[in-house]
């Protein structure tokens, strides 16, 4: 356990926050503060540390622009404008896909532009690995389904059965895609490479609205409300108006969800411990 | 001196000869007035107006020392106050009214200076129109505008009106209406209806407006308007009451309030509902967060159907807010109608809330992000304890570090409320898996936070 010494250097707030700690192993003991020492002298030219707004993620609001949301649950800040005309944005972890007219847009956590491709018009549906990388994009025009791999997006030649509704990344090189075939569902998951269906499974009782997310939770309309069904099967009602017509991965943990109807810009919690709903302040000009 | 005044007199003389008096009938071309004028035929109880233009052609200027009109029915109106001096080459426009009494031939003279015309006129037997007032009849004098009342708008008033033929011969009535559906002639038969000499009757105009306003109408009789006038007052809304819902308030909220009235309204109409954010901190203006959601503003519209007990806010019966981040009092303020409502919510120093928290292993340690918020803006200390799979804490004595300026100062430049987005990295020397998991408490001047447990592996 010796071994174990954790050189406790606080990164926070620069080196004057880490007098303190230096200050109270001084007063510990002999050995180890000896060595907590010289691995804090280490460790203040490694570490890090800031206080920012917390931002939770992106959504496109009722107008095509793209927003940042600010703050904490129940606390929203919506951001200024960053991108209008946008046909789609998904975020989830420290990434955010973003498809506009005529390109395809990767994003780090500050809404920064990463990586940029052409794309053709019109709605796309976008997917993450579990991890929160970017991980699929299908075009819903073309029906052209690109994948990420070695830090770009390649082209997935593939046969599809079905309009294709959602996708999402699969378990190591795959992706998920639900696909309507008259009025069922169903979860296929491609090879990537391939484009091979490896595996398939019908989704009894799921209507659109739909969204399936990176950890393959399951968030529908099941003709009374929105429903989330985890991957065990256990499905939750969740509490939304009737009028919502769209979703959106808008952060991990958090989904935009939008409709045509009064006050329908709303931001689903989807905590493994906590489900909740919460009102989507309309845009402000920050 | 002697010589001094025949000079003035001859200058008026031959001045008064050089000014120009023209009628200027409705096409507004000028018309020399000659020393006769006869103005249309016009009944009692109504007037004709003829403008008069005097003109000075000449170059030197010209007093007007006498403007006068005689004579019954005659009258001037818009007319300068004498003496008046015409400089050259300009007008001097007024009217000369004619407004009879009664039927029969009228004569009166206008005077400029030395100047006479006649003015003739004339007024056909007309059945006159009376006004009930305090009791009595009286006949509506020209240009009178007859006032039936303030109303509340959905209620009614009426006054009682007289037709009367005082001539000696049969007359017709060929028109006796208004022109507005707020004025509702009851009581008085259809036109075109004959009166024999001597005869009268009462009739009803009835106000009855459907919106609140100022309205006016036409009583017209033959031709001759009769202005009248109501006022329709928005009945009172009921007093509205604002009712929060239940919940205990605290910051990082969102809660909804609806609005009721003591009884059901007798009308619809519209108001609105706003909200005013006081911070509990001498230091602090404001919190951005603290908004309507529905608006995104701190305003909402307020509708209120006919027999409704409860208003509509946007559109719904209850209105979503945010209660922001920072202590403080949050103020609604219902308007509606002449009511301006109020009710508060205080929302008191907490510790800080931790609402969410993420790790990144790296290759050279832990990286911690913790975002909540500090209502109170105290932040003084944030304390990390390390654990390993065992629950035996690494570090021994919890890690606490001053974070006060670094907060006092992030607050100050954020204004974006209490929240805040920390970030704390941690370079581990050794085997990072062997660390299960971290707490993390803040403390500001309302006191510790909760723990928040935060797994590593």
């Amino acid at each position: 356990m010796r071994a174990l010494i954790l050189t406790v250097l606080t990164a926070l707030c620069g080196t004057a926050y880490a007098q303190p700690f230096l200050r109270s192993q001084r007063a510990g003991l002999g050995r180890d503060t000896v060595d907590y020492q010289r691995r804090i002298a280490a460790g203040r030219l490694a570490s890090g540390s800031e206080l920012q707004p917390p931002a939770i993620g992106l959504i496109r609001d009722s107008a095509g622009s793209l927003r940042r949301v600010l703050g904490v649950r129940a606390n929203f800040i919506l951001g200024g404008r960053m991108e209008d005309e946008v046909e789609a944005v998904a975020s989830w972890g420290q990434t955010g896909l973003l498809k506009t007219r005529a390109a395809l847009h990767v994003l780090d956590a500050t809404g920064r532009i990463t990586n940029s491709t052409p794309a053709p018009r019109g709605a796309a549906l976008l997917g993450f690995t579990r991890s929160g990388g970017p991980a699929a994009v299908f075009f819903l025009e073309t029906g052209e389904l690109r994948l990420w791999r070695r830090g770009g997006w390649r082209r997935q030649p593939v046969q599809l059965d079905g309009e294709v509704v959602a996708v999402s990344g699969g378990a190591g090189p795959s992706v998920l895609l639900v696909l309507r075939r008259r009025d069922q569902y169903w979860k296929t998951e491609l090879a990537a490479g391939t484009g091979l269906a490896m595996r398939e499974e019908m989704l009894p009782g799921v209507d659109l609205p739909l969204l399936l997310l990176p950890d393959e939770r399951l968030l529908f309309h099941d003709g009374c409300g929105l429903v989330l069904r985890r991957r065990s099967g256990h499905e939750t009602p969740v509490p939304a108006p009737p009028s919502i017509a769209a979703m959106a991965p808008a952060a991990r943990g958090w989904v935009h969800l939008s409709g045509t109807g009064h006050q329908t810009d709303l931001m689903l919690r989807l905590d493994a411990a906590d489900l909740s709903l919460y009102h989507l302040p309309k845009g402000g000009s920050r | 001196m002697r010589k001094a005044l025949l000079a003035v007199l001859l200058l008026t003389s031959a001045a008064l000869a050089q000014l120009q008096v023209y009628t200027i009938p409705a096409s507004g071309v000028e018309e020399p007035l000659s020393d006769f004028f006869e103005v249309s035929e016009t009944p009692a109880g109504s007037a004709i107006d003829t403008r008069i233009r005097i003109r000075n052609p000449g170059e030197a200027t010209i007093p007007v020392e006498r403007l006068r009109m005689t004579g019954q029915g005659f009258s001037l109106r818009g007319h300068p106050t004498t003496p008046i001096f015409a400089a050259p080459g300009s007008n001097i426009d007024f009217r000369v009214r004619f407004q009879p009494l009664g039927p029969g031939s009228y004569s009166g003279t206008l005077r400029i200076n030395d100047s006479l015309t006649m003015f003739f006129g004339s007024s056909p037997a007309a059945v006159s129109v009376l006004v009930q007032d305090g009791g009595a009849f009286r006949p509506v004098a020209f240009e009178e505008t007859i006032i039936l009342g303030r109303v509340e708008y959905a209620a009614t008033s009426s006054r009682r009106f007289r037709l009367e033929n005082s001539s000696r011969q049969e007359l017709t009535v060929a028109q006796l209406e208004t022109d507005s559906p707020a004025f509702i002639l009851q009581g008085a038969p259809k036109a075109p209806f004959s009166m024999a000499p001597g005869v009268r009757f009462d009739f009803e105009i009835l106000y009855a407006p459907t919106t609140a306003g100022i309205h006016r109408a036409v009583l017209l009789v033959n031709g001759v308007g009769h202005a009248l006038e109501g006022v329709a007052l928005q009945p009172p809304f009921p007093r509205p009451e604002i009712r929060l819902d239940a919940q205990a308030a605290s910051s990082g909220q969102q809660r909804s309030l609806s609005v009721h009235l003591a009884e059901p309204s007798p009308v619809a109409g519209s108001g609105r509902i706003r909200m005013e954010f006081v911070p509990a901190l001498e230091t602090v203006l404001d919190d951005p967060a603290v908004l309507f959601a529905s608006s995104g503003a701190r305003t909402i519209p307020l509708t209120v159907e006919d027999g409704a007990q409860s208003a509509l806010l946007d559109g719904l019966e209850s209105a979503a807010f945010q209660t922001g981040t920072t202590a403080g009092t949050i103020r609604f303020f219902v308007e509606l109608g002449v009511h301006v409502e109020t009710a508060s919510l205080s929302i008191p120093g907490a510790p800080v809330e931790i609402d969410s928290s993420n790790r990144l292993l790296t290759p050279t340690g832990i990286q911690l992000d913790i975002a909540g918020f500090d209502n109170t803006r105290t932040v003084s200390e944030v304390a990390f304890t390390f654990f390993d799979v065992s629950g035996k804490a690494l570090t021994g004595e919890p890690i606490r570090l001053d974070v006060r300026s670094a907060f006092q100062e992030y607050f100050v430049h954020a204004g974006l409320g209490g929240v805040f987005s920390l970030r704390a990295a941690f370079p581990v020397a050794g085997d990072v898996s062997l660390v299960e998991s971290a707490e993390v408490r803040f403390l500001n001047t309302a006191g510790p936070s909760q723990v928040r447990r935060i797994d590593i592996n």
